[in-house]
């Protein structure tokens, strides 16, 4: 079973600042304790269409294995890998992002699209909108059991990707201070 | 928990890592957004990165996986 759902959220920032704050999300020091589940982020590919104003991005990010403690320990993992595929086409102001795992795969499959565009009414404004499908491989048996962890997982993304909003929304706010000359971080 | 230790307090490449993001951010921000899109120019962070977390992803055992995905992948949107 694939459990599936999408989000939608407006920040009341630019473009061009809130494509800013994803790339600094992760990797500002100041982030990291409010995003305690993302343990590394490298990047590991990047190609620049000149022609095109595109900028194709791989990242490696590895983070806390989903699912519970006991999980972990039959799983025998308590981290996991995953690639992360981002286009920036910045003449269209779009930013795709794509984020599977590739460790962990036997038992449970994570797939993240996240869009970044103006939003169609104030182009001052930032949509952001994402579909995330999960599902977990487990011996027919277990079906029940797979379904609980189903669950827990959709619910323990659902809590980080809010945490990852807010981080998105700090960095903005900072970018902002920063753009009007207040050099200041809070 | 092990791993968590591990992970965050010694990973060789942080240095070069944050040397190339900075140089990434500002130019990201300060010449790609602004349509100047023609060069990177972060050339030499980057280099001096990428071949140290290769180098990593290699001792860790990582960089297959990787790369397969990545065919499977390519091979999909075929």
């Amino acid at each position: 079973m694939v459990r599936r759902y999408t989000q939608e959220h407006t920040f009341r920032h630019p473009w061009g600042r809130v494509t800013s704050a994803c790339w600094r999300k992760y990797t500002d020091p100041e982030n990291r304790s409010r995003l305690s589940h993302i343990l590394e982020v490298d990047t590991i590919d990047r190609k620049l269409d000149s022609s095109h104003g595109k900028l194709l991005t791989k990242r490696a990010i590895t983070v806390n294995a989903p699912g519970p403690w006991w999980l972990q320990r039959i799983v025998g993992e308590t981290v996991c890998h995953c690639v992360e595929d981002s286009t920036v086409d910045a003449a269209n102001k779009s930013m795709e992002i794509v984020t599977r795992n590739v460790t962990l795969k036997d038992f449970v499959s994570v797939e993240e699209k996240c869009w970044y565009s103006p939003h169609p009414q104030n182009p001052d404004w930032t949509v952001l909108r994402q579909e995330t499908s999960i599902s977990c491989h487990t011996l027919s048996a277990l079906a029940s059991m797979a379904e609980k962890i189903e669950q827990r997982c959709v619910e323990k993304f659902q809590q980080n990707s809010a945490k990852g909003r807010e981080v998105m929304e700090h960095v903005c706010a900072y970018l902002e201070a920063e753009a009007n000359g207040i050099g200041v971080r809070v | 928990m092990k791993d968590k230790s591990k992970l965050a307090s010694s990973s060789p490449c942080s240095a070069l890592k944050t040397a190339y993001n900075e140089c990434f951010n500002k130019w990201y921000a300060e010449k790609f957004l602004k349509g100047q899109w023609e060069k990177d120019e972060c050339l030499q962070e980057w280099e001096a990165y990428r071949a140290c977390v290769l180098k990593r992803m290699e001792d860790r055992k990582l960089h297959h996986l990787f790369k397969m995905e990545a065919m499977l992948h390519a091979k999909e949107e075929d």
